[in-house]
């Protein structure tokens, strides 16, 4: 929904420096919030005894963004019990000093920069007769806590997901790397929304170009709103002409920590439990963090049963057709016979039958993910009996092209990434149309186009095909097949003790 | 350069209806031919195929217990060649010999160098999938469900 398109905060106000005066400091304040009812500002007069002169201290906050139990209990009871000020620093040195003991306190003078402040949840302190304030970082707001990964289950391995809270993620990844070089780099992002968005690193692991390629990104991003990953890794994979991912999500903390290890480097937006991960390669896309939980073997077959179910899904609908419009001879004859059978009165030719199906497959495919959860059972009724076997009695669709496009759409589940599921499913249909028109020489000829076009994508400048284009001997261990954690391919150290 | 692209998507997206579909054969327009049986006439040979017909099956509703119905058609030309082609003409399907099961040949045609050239060049003889047989007797006899 679009209701200005001209930027709210287009003109950026000049610099403006506080009064000495808290009260008109107060008012300034509010009125640049624009009184917003959920600004909160607490007046504490204290008596100073011995000079006589009453001091006035006020408090400006957002009303649920600080954490309302340590302003209560430990900001004003200090405050009011504070000793009188000795002469010889300012107030808000004696108070951050001597006085508060919240945690991060920060000395402001400047008005957009304290109004940013109280923002982002701080609780800004002003004194009488002085123009800088005190920021004080409590921010407290509500937020969900964490959870079981949602998108990305596994039967062993950890099972906590990231949340949705900044802060929070970045601390499940320093508790899965305690290690001394890793780095994390916050920046806001987004004219409006402001959010943070880290970007974490192992130092000495990381390639300098990515992280220069990342610099320059943020450099170019000159959105209003930030509110997710995609709004990033669309500027991470510009210029680049293609339908597939070139930057790997997850909400799993453990995957970060082992792309982290690998020399990875992790981006974080505040607010989404996705995180980024460049470079990323195609493989990537085929592994599951459980592949590196379960035995050596039984991973190695799973995700080879993981590629099959790539090719399947992309060549399915596309091979159905070319073979019964095109190679009828490579059926065996029953076989030819029994779809020959199927397809008596199916008015349509192999390929507008196949497109019919695939459509009708995505859209419930799309139902069942937008419906509300309490309806997904109406869905899956008309899912299976109407499309499946009503369309079949009634003679629109074959029985074999019903198999076809359950095959094909339970082999793109199989994905572990969603990102990776699109294009396979956007490509599907462009196989078909080839499969149509040339039967399986079209489909050599497109499968080799998308060959040279994967083999020609990169990810942050890491060759996307890699580890088998250009090939590398040393990083087979862990590509579709992954050798055993002991294996001296994997680890240099054991093969010297040996 | 993004014209040069342009211009390569387009001829590619040209090529696809330019093809024509070429030999692309919708399974509704087949007759799958699962038996041939080819006899020496005086004015020349008579062919007999034994075609699936999937319209009966829809009719008897799975064929029964015989398998796939099937029903042969015969016609009588000067060659062999000549007398597969006429049966185009009398059915409303294209014959489609890749499937051929069974070849019934008798002495006569058997014997002769030409037929027997005709058999192992025109390609409708699959290995493994085409089993010769021959008949002593004169005249198409009764052609063995084959499948």
């Amino acid at each position: 929904m679009k209701f200005h398109d001209q930027d709210v905060n287009q003109h950026e106000p000049q610099q403006q420096c506080l009064y000495r005066d808290s009260r008109a400091n107060a008012e300034l304040i509010c009125s640049r919030l624009g009184n917003s009812s959920d600004v909160s500002v607490r007046t504490l007069h204290l008596n100073r005894g011995h000079s006589g002169r009453e001091m006035v201290i006020r408090i400006i906050f957002l009303d649920g963004m600080v954490n309302n139990q340590v302003l209560e209990e430990s900001i004003i009871p200090a405050i009011q019990a504070a000793p009188p000020a000795t002469e010889d620093c300012s107030l808000p040195e004696y108070f951050s000093n001597h006085v508060l003991s919240a945690g991060q306190i920060k000395t402001a003078g400047e008005l957009s920069g304290v109004v940013k402040d109280i923002l982002s949840g701080c609780a800004l302190l002003l004194f009488d007769g002085c123009d800088q304030a005190l920021s004080l970082a409590i921010q407290g707001y509500e937020k969900k806590g964490i959870g079981d990964t949602k998108t990305e289950t596994v039967i062993r391995g950890p099972q906590e997901g990231f949340t949705d809270d900044l802060g929070t993620n970045i601390t499940m990844i320093r508790r899965r790397i305690k290690d001394e070089r890793l780095r994390i780099v916050t920046k806001s992002v987004g004219r409006v929304t402001q959010t943070d968005v880290s970007v974490v690193y192992l130092e000495g692991m990381a390639d300098h170009e990515v992280l220069k390629q990342i610099e320059l990104m943020f450099e170019e991003l000159g959105l209003k709103t930030v509110l997710e990953g995609e709004f990033v890794e669309e500027y991470l994979q510009r210029d680049k002409y293609t339908v597939f991912p070139t930057v790997f999500n997850t909400e799993r903390p453990d995957s970060i920590a082992a792309g982290l290890s690998e020399g990875r480097v992790a981006i974080m937006v505040d607010g989404t439990p996705f995180v980024l991960v460049v470079p990323s390669l195609f493989m990537d896309f085929i592994q599951s963090a459980e592949d590196s939980y379960q035995p050596y073997l039984f991973s190695s077959l799973i995700r080879v049963l993981r590629l099959v179910s790539v090719m399947i899904s992309i060549f399915a609908p596309g091979l159905y057709i070319a073979i019964t419009t095109f190679h009828q001879d490579l059926l065996p004859t029953r076989l030819l016979l029994s779809i020959m059978f199927q397809r008596e009165g199916v008015p349509f030719p192999a390929f507008v039958e196949a497109t019919l199906m695939e459509i009708t497959f995505e859209i419930i495919r799309e139902a069942g993910i937008r419906m509300p959860r309490n309806i997904g059972q109406a869905v899956s009724i008309v899912g299976t009996l109407i499309v499946g076997q009503a369309a079949v009695d009634a003679g629109i669709v074959s029985a074999g092209m019903v198999i076809v496009v359950a095959i094909t759409g339970i082999s793109s589940f199989v994905i572990p990434a969603y990102n990776m599921s699109i294009p396979v499913r956007l490509i599907r249909f462009l196989f078909m149309g080839a499969a149509a028109s040339f039967g399986i020489y079209g489909i050599t000829v497109g499968f080799l186009i998308m060959l040279v076009h994967l083999c020609s994508l990169d990810s942050a400048g890491v060759p996307y095909m890699r580890p088998y284009a250009p090939y590398l001997k040393k990083e087979q261990a862990d590509a579709v097949f992954r050798s055993p954690y002991w294996s001296s391919t994997r680890n240099k150290r054991s093969r010297r003790r040996a | 350069m993004r014209r040069t692209v342009l211009l390569i998507v387009v001829l590619v997206l040209l090529i696809t209806p330019l093809t024509g579909c070429w030999s692309r054969k919708e399974l509704g327009d087949l007759a799958v031919a699962i038996g041939l049986g080819i006899d020496k006439t005086d004015k020349g040979y008579r062919v007999t195929v034994q075609i699936v017909a999937p319209s009966l099956a829809a009719a008897s509703s799975g064929g029964g217990t015989g398998g796939p119905p099937a029903l042969a058609v015969a016609t009588e030309s000067v060659t062999i060649m000549e007398a597969v082609r006429k049966l185009t003409t009398m059915l409303p399907r294209k014959i489609y010999l890749s499937h051929l099961s069974i070849l019934l040949l008798d002495e006569a045609t058997a014997r002769r160098a030409s037929a027997s050239r005709w058999i192992s060049c025109s390609g409708i003889m699959r290995s493994g999938l085409t089993s010769i047989w021959l008949s002593s007797g004169k005249g198409l006899p009764m052609m063995p469900y084959p499948l």
